[in-house]
């Protein structure tokens, strides 16, 4: 109970100080007046007493009215019946002089007119209008209405106006001078628990929002501290936050660091030659044509600089060149070498780190960047979207050493207890394999490729030590990471679901 | 790479294994990269990693190499030759010169089989025929032909046959225009003055390659008993290989194959070769390079052991180096890292110890990779959500509604006009953005660091790829002094001074746009969106906006 009392906010107690005066019962307007509050303010405190079981709370329908345009012109030239009686209380008056005399408007006069006749008051000869007896005595007693029509410039309820006051109420309404409106008043009533709690309350008994003045003041020396209802809800904030896959990246990117590898970046317009020729894929195969490569409308690359490599490269796939290998044994074409499209897999980017001159060997090397192909977007393919491929050179790598680095990224980034290795196929390594790790519910799921560059792709670059090469499928990596089964929620247009994301 | 459908029972048959299910397609994977995609009673989906390896394309080149994993006898090829000689027109040097031939007698066709060869001859000719273009392969019954010789010519467009499932002469030109098959593939001659044809010794046709043979020999029921097979095509090799192929899998079925000669006289030079040839190539391989590639100190006998389960011969070894024979369905065996595969294959993948590379390195991350993360939290910091938008987008986003008419990179195959043009700023892909959730809580403040693209006639690819960081804010409020106070913050933070200078963007309210300079560099623009591109992206609230270009900070 003490609690109660405590907790209580600087308006709740305003609230309650104002029911010391009026008495139990009263309507939410008037605490507003009492109190001097804002509605909303009011309205919010006597919600939270409520909830406290310290007031409770009525809705009443009531009828209020309010003069309507006319009404004002009413209240101020008086009633046009009466206007109407007093024009020909000396002598009748044909239409025209009675609107004159009484300032009637058209509309005054026709409503006026049938009035008084069904009550008659007066009566119509020849075309002139004359005053009955009925009207005259109509004329000698006072219009309720004058006394009515003043209190209604403002909106008045009906049951607080005085009962003598109310008998021509219907006839205005019928009139259209005064208009009405039903409203529910909220009276509002102490509880028992209220009726207890009264008497301890006090004014300004308590500290509300601490203010730098009321520390330097010691008034919270003296004063209690207002107790808050802590459980109370608040409103939610929308914090600056990372895009969930790209977190996911820069994590990869982290580790990857962490493990020794430097990373490493190429553009992803890129000219057939690094993404295909360079890769030893021959130039008729699938993977290159417009079902498989985005090309580029009206550009063909400047491959100059890279006079020699084409030569040895065009040998290579015609027949070998000096690698041992017998080639692909069809005549190059240079200038598909110079297609520019946008490249179908980050090998491009390790191919174009091995012909740089500051590569180191031995070395590691890892790039996570965008790979594009024509496929239509759905919940299981993207049109463009990342992977990570990753290089190490060295004298003494081998397939072993492959198959090292596949079971550390199933353990350490793929976070999985169980994992196996198949055989796999690409043109640019030998032997290749395939990395698949069991997911729990789903059972095996291929995450990455992997492989030894072959000769005819290390030799014309002038590497002469095994390079092992891996790519992993980081989409499948975050997708199962956060349990996310549509691909397209890695590029997500949807702003709530971004603020709402957890990790 | 091709997909195949296989008879679960005909692979247990061919390749003497009574394995069950599951077992069949854990050996499949491990030791011949087929992957079972799916499994419907009788019926195996079979993916094919290897797009090299046409010879596993088949359930009976399947069960061949099955057979020879597991040890099993392998069938002896012997081929007796055939009478049947074939004459190749000289003039059809550019028009689609090679071909090569065989005879397969005493067969047994059963439907499993038919099914099974109909199937490998559209694999070969689709996949690794390139769409037929390469190489095109047909099959007749041999008995339907008349006499020894045929003729690989030249014909007239005009001149006439019934091809397969007609009931009427066509002229070749109206097979090419009514046939399904015609109509599928007559890119591929059409524009030729004569047309390819296979003719019997009468002058009648029986085929026009690679199109479709005529109703009387191509036809091939399980009532045919001997056939005649063609492959032809634009590569000398890969026809002699495919047709290697082809007749191989006739074989391991039981068939009897006889060579044929083939007569060739381009560039008057008259030579004549034999088809089928199933000739093994000898190459020698050193021990010592399969131990460094693998890294799996193999002796001698193990290495033997290893090349014949993958069904190489070991001829001889000498010290260190073992001399082998290739066999002839192996073509794709171009250097000895593929035979060293086949070796770790053959040991099994999942038996060899996986070894910790003992590279110390120091790993890095780029500096601008750096810089873009600071930038990022940065924007973080001041409260606004980060979003990743794609790179690809259309001329409508990009110019249209922005009212812009500096162009996109275009690109050249799309698969649909909304991810047809390079973006060359992130801000219109961000009013799409904004466009998309108008419905969502308000205000809004998000940021993108990514690339855009810009032609640039000096970099080898033409394009120059820009990293970039734009800033939306949109809300009842917003105005430009909210986003100006964002890029002072930031440019306070990584320490440039700046300036900004009025300009004329047909994307920005006039007068309320910036560009904004470092030194003399320009590296982007701020403002208050138009109403116009507002209203163009069906926007009510206003949006103010900052792009600039992170590589020139």
């Amino acid at each position: 109970m003490v609690d109660a009392v405590d907790s209580m906010h600087r308006i709740e107690i305003k609230i309650l100080l104002a029911f010391k005066e009026i008495g139990k019962l009263t309507t939410e307007d008037i605490l507003i007046r009492k109190t001097n509050l804002d509605q909303s303010k009011v309205h919010r405190a006597i919600e939270w007493l409520r909830e406290k079981k310290i007031l409770s709370i009525r809705e009443d329908l009531k009828q209020k009215i309010k003069l309507t345009k006319e009404g004002v012109i009413c209240l101020k030239k008086g009633m046009p019946e009466k206007r109407f009686l007093k024009a020909i209380k000396s002598k009748p008056l044909n239409f025209s002089e009675i609107k004159k005399k009484a300032n009637l408007s058209n509309d005054e006069f026709n409503a006026s007119i049938g009035f008084l006749k069904s009550e008659g008051y007066i009566d119509i000869e020849n075309k002139k209008i004359k005053i009955t007896k009925k009207g005259l005595e109509r004329l000698s007693v006072k219009w309720k209405q004058d006394k009515l029509l003043p209190l209604l410039k403002e909106w008045q309820y009906i049951d607080e106006i005085p009962i003598h006051l109310k008998e021509p109420i219907p006839f205005l309404i019928k009139r259209n001078l005064v208009e009405e409106e039903n409203v529910s008043i909220r009276k509002v009533s102490l509880t028992d628990k209220g009726e207890e709690i009264l008497p301890k309350i006090k004014e300004n008994d308590y500290i509300e929002v601490l203010k730098p003045k009321d520390i330097l003041s010691d008034v919270w020396k003296k004063k209690k501290f207002r107790k808050y209802n802590i459980s109370a809800p608040s409103g939610k904030i929308h914090m600056g936050k990372k895009q969930p896959y790209m977190k996911f990246v820069d994590e990869l990117r982290n580790k990857l660091a962490s493990l020794g590898f430097e990373e490493m970046k190429s553009s992803s317009a890129e000219l057939s030659f690094f993404n295909n020729d360079l890769l030893f894929m021959p130039q008729d195969h699938p993977a290159r044509d417009i079902h498989d490569i985005y090309f580029i409308k009206n550009k063909k690359g400047n491959l100059k600089k890279y006079k020699n490599l084409i030569e040895k490269t065009r040998k290579i796939h015609e027949n070998g060149w000096e690698t041992g290998s017998k080639g692909w044994r069809y005549p190059f074409d240079e200038k598909k070498s110079k297609n520019v499209i946008l490249r179908s897999h980050t090998t491009a980017t390790s191919i174009r780190k091995l012909l740089y001159k500051d590569l180191k060997i031995p070395g590691k090397y890892f790039t996570i960047d965008r790979v594009y192909r024509p496929d239509v977007i759905d919940w299981k393919h993207l049109t463009e979207f990342d992977q990570l491929d990753g290089i190490i050179l060295g004298d003494d790598m081998s397939f072993r050493e492959l198959l090292g680095i596949l079971k550390m990224f199933a353990l350490e980034v793929g976070n999985v207890e169980k994992f196996k290795f198949t055989p796999g196929y690409f043109p640019f390594t030998e032997p290749s394999v395939e990395l698949h790790v069991y997911v729990k519910g789903k059972g095996w799921v291929e995450i990455g490729g992997a492989g030894i560059f072959r000769p005819e792709v290390t030799l014309p670059l002038g590497i002469d030590v095994p390079v092992i090469a891996w790519g992993l499928g980081i989409l499948r990596l975050f997708m199962t990471k956060y349990n996310i089964k549509d691909m397209r929620k890695i590029f997500s247009d949807d702003l709530k679901w971004l603020r709402e994301f957890r990790w | 790479m091709p997909t195949i459908e296989v008879s679960y029972k005909e692979l247990k048959k061919l390749s003497k294994l009574n394995f069950k299910k599951e077992k069949m397609q854990d050996v499949l994977l491990t030791y011949l990269k087929a992957d079972v995609e799916k499994i419907d009673s009788d019926k195996m989906t079979i993916k094919l990693e290897d797009t090299n390896r046409p010879d596993l394309w088949c359930v009976e080149g399947l069960a061949k190499n099955l057979r020879s994993v597991f040890e099993k006898k392998q069938k002896d090829y012997k081929i007796e030759k055939s009478k049947i000689i074939v004459d190749v027109d000289k003039n059809l040097k550019n028009i689609r010169p090679y071909v090569a031939c065989a005879v397969v007698k005493n067969l047994n066709i059963s439907n499993k089989f038919l099914k099974s060869i109909i199937q490998f001859q559209e694999k070969l000719g689709e996949s690794y025929g390139r769409k037929r273009k390469k190489i095109g392969l047909g099959v007749y019954d041999l008995d339907e032909i008349k006499g020894n010789k045929i003729k690989y010519c030249c014909a007239k467009p005009s001149e006439k046959f019934t091809p397969l499932e007609f009931n009427q002469e066509l002229s070749l030109k109206n097979i090419l225009k009514k046939h399904p098959k015609g109509k599928e593939y007559a890119h591929l001659i059409e524009d030729k003055k004569y047309y390819p044809v296979f003719k019997e010794e009468s002058g009648d046709i029986l085929s026009m390659p690679p199109i479709i043979n005529s109703h009387k020999t191509g036809k091939v029921t399980e009532k045919t008993k001997n056939v005649f097979l063609e492959a032809t095509g634009t590569d000398f090799e890969a026809v002699f290989h495919a047709l290697n192929l082809f007749a191989m899998a006739f074989a391991e079925q039981g068939g009897k194959i006889y060579s044929t000669k083939i007569k060739y006289n381009y560039e008057n030079q008259k030579i004549v070769e034999v088809s089928p040839k199933f000739d093994s190539k000898p190459f020698d391989i050193k021990i010592e390079y399969i131990d460094k590639l693998l890294g799996l100190g193999l002796n001698q006998k193990e290495i033997k052991e290893l090349l014949k389960k993958m069904g190489y011969e070991v001829n001889k070894i000498s010290e260190d180096i073992i001399n082998l024979s290739i066999p002839f369905y192996r073509k794709d065996i171009m250097h000895a890292v593929d035979i060293i595969e086949d070796i770790a294959i053959a040991y099994d993948y999942n038996k060899i110890k996986p070894l910790e590379p003992k590279v110390y390195t120091k790993g890095k991350i780029l500096q601008e990779t750096i810089k873009k993360n600071n930038l990022r939290e940065y924007m973080m910091g001041m409260k606004f959500q980060e979003v990743l938008n794609f790179t690809l987008s259309s001329k409508k986003t990009l110019m249209e509604k922005m009212n812009k008419k500096d162009k996109a990179i275009e690109v050249l195959n799309p698969i649909s006009s909304n991810y047809a043009f390079l973006r060359n700023s992130i801000l219109p892909i961000m009013m799409d953005f904004l466009q998309k959730n108008k419905t969502v809580e308000f205000p809004q403040k998000i940021f993108e660091v990514g690339s855009v693209f810009i032609s640039n006639k000096n970099k080898e690819n033409k394009i120059e790829q820009q990293n970039r960081l734009c800033v939306i804010i949109s809300h009842s409020k917003s105005t430009y002094t909210e986003i100006k106070s964002v890029l002072d913050t930031l440019m306070y933070h990584i320490d440039k001074s700046y300036r900004i200078k009025h300009t004329k963007n047909p994307s920005f309210i006039d007068g309320r746009c910036g560009k904004i300079f470092v030194g003399r560099k320009k590296i982007g623009v701020l403002g208050e969106i138009h109403p116009k591109i507002l209203r163009n992206f069906d926007l009510e609230n206003p949006v103010c906006a900052l792009e600039i270009n992170v590589d020139n900070l």
